[in-house]
């Protein structure tokens, strides 16, 4: 992960997270929302957030025809962002941080990897 | 609505290929194995024992096997190339237990029966299923990667190991040449004494 720049949140109004996600070349991980219920899919979630979160858009998906699916496979591969939203509320503090998980799990057309989480940490400056 | 400020964070994405080939060493490594198929006897490293459940809640030893070739495959309900793998492993089951192969299915799944077993049924799956833990998979060199297979002879050794998909025909090759040789019957399972083995000669 990339050092963290802090944030500049004004009270009461959103703000937009970018994460910015590389893949490793020949791999593939499952999108937010694989057709497959036994596939893990690409999930974003925060720790006890200080700054309310109000959604997370995730880009379109690939959909890829994999050896051992019948149907196209929702999947990201190199890189792509994830935009999360969220809202500082009016009684924030003037500065805070908070934390959050991205859970994955990666395959190539070989073998797949068991999931992992990466950790995100946010540092904001909070006005009015 | 006021203007959204923005701000931008970098992830990598990078799968630990680093422990993969940690993994693999312990084994040979795929080269090797491409290029000599089944390990020579002398070669082979006794199969680490384990104890672990099936689907119907009965405790199976591996070395309760012994005399058998072993089939034991690593996999997960969420890995696909493991999907291709199953259909080879049924037939291998129907087909060759006659001969004496086994088949063990071990599930690394983090949810359990609960994601297993509705799996096992839904795609009739006609071998023992397990369900691993990091234990057993540590004795294994961590499986790291999945499908993780590991072909075990009549006598509790490991004689090949594949990490990631392999073929068919490759599979079917190396399990025939198991089952064709004879049993080495003094050769302990790691982790069992050598006294309780011993009794099984020839």
């Amino acid at each position: 992960m990339a050092p963290v720049a802090r944030l500049h949140v004004h009270r009461r109004q959103t703000v937009d997270v970018k994460l910015s996600v590389k893949v490793a070349p020949g791999y593939h991980v499952n999108s937010n929302a694989p057709d497959d219920p036994y596939l893990i899919p690409l999930r974003l979630s925060w720790d006890k957030p200080v700054l309310e979160p109000v959604g997370t858009r995730f880009p379109t998906p690939q959909r890829v025809k994999l050896a051992f699916s019948d149907k196209p496979v929702a999947i990201f591969s190199g890189s792509f962002e994830i935009v999360a939203t969220l809202r500082a509320p009016a009684n924030v503090a003037d500065m805070g941080m908070m934390s959050g998980k991205l859970r994955y799990q990666a395959c190539n057309d070989r073998e797949c990897l068991p999931p992992k989480v990466v950790p995100i940490r946010l540092s904001f400056d909070a006005t009015n | 609505m006021p203007a959204a400020l923005r701000c931008t964070r970098s992830l990598w994405i990078v799968p630990a290929l680093a422990l993969c080939l940690g993994a693999c060493s312990s084994f040979g490594t795929k080269a090797e194995a491409a290029e000599n198929g089944v390990k020579p006897a002398a070669q082979r490293k006794a199969a680490p024992d384990f104890t672990l459940e099936d689907s119907h809640g009965q405790k199976v030893k591996l070395s309760s096997y012994r005399g058998k070739v072993v089939v034991l495959d690593f996999w997960a309900t969420w890995c696909g190339p493991c999907k291709i793998e199953i259909p080879w492993f049924m037939e291998f089951e129907q087909e060759l237990k006659p001969r004496g192969l086994v088949v063990l299915g071990v599930s690394m799944d983090d949810d359990g029966w609960s994601v297993v077993r509705p799996y096992v049924e839904q795609h009739k799956i006609n071998y023992r299923i397990l369900l691993g833990n990091d234990q057993v998979a540590g004795l294994y060199g961590g499986v790291d990667a999945m499908p993780t297979t590991f072909l075990i002879d009549r006598s509790g050794r490991i004689a090949a190991m594949h990490q990631g998909l392999v073929s068919k025909d490759e599979f079917k090759k190396q399990i025939l040449q198991l089952l064709d040789a004879r049993a080495d019957l003094r050769a302990p399972f790691a982790g069992v004494p050598a006294f309780f083995t011993a009794g099984g000669a020839r």
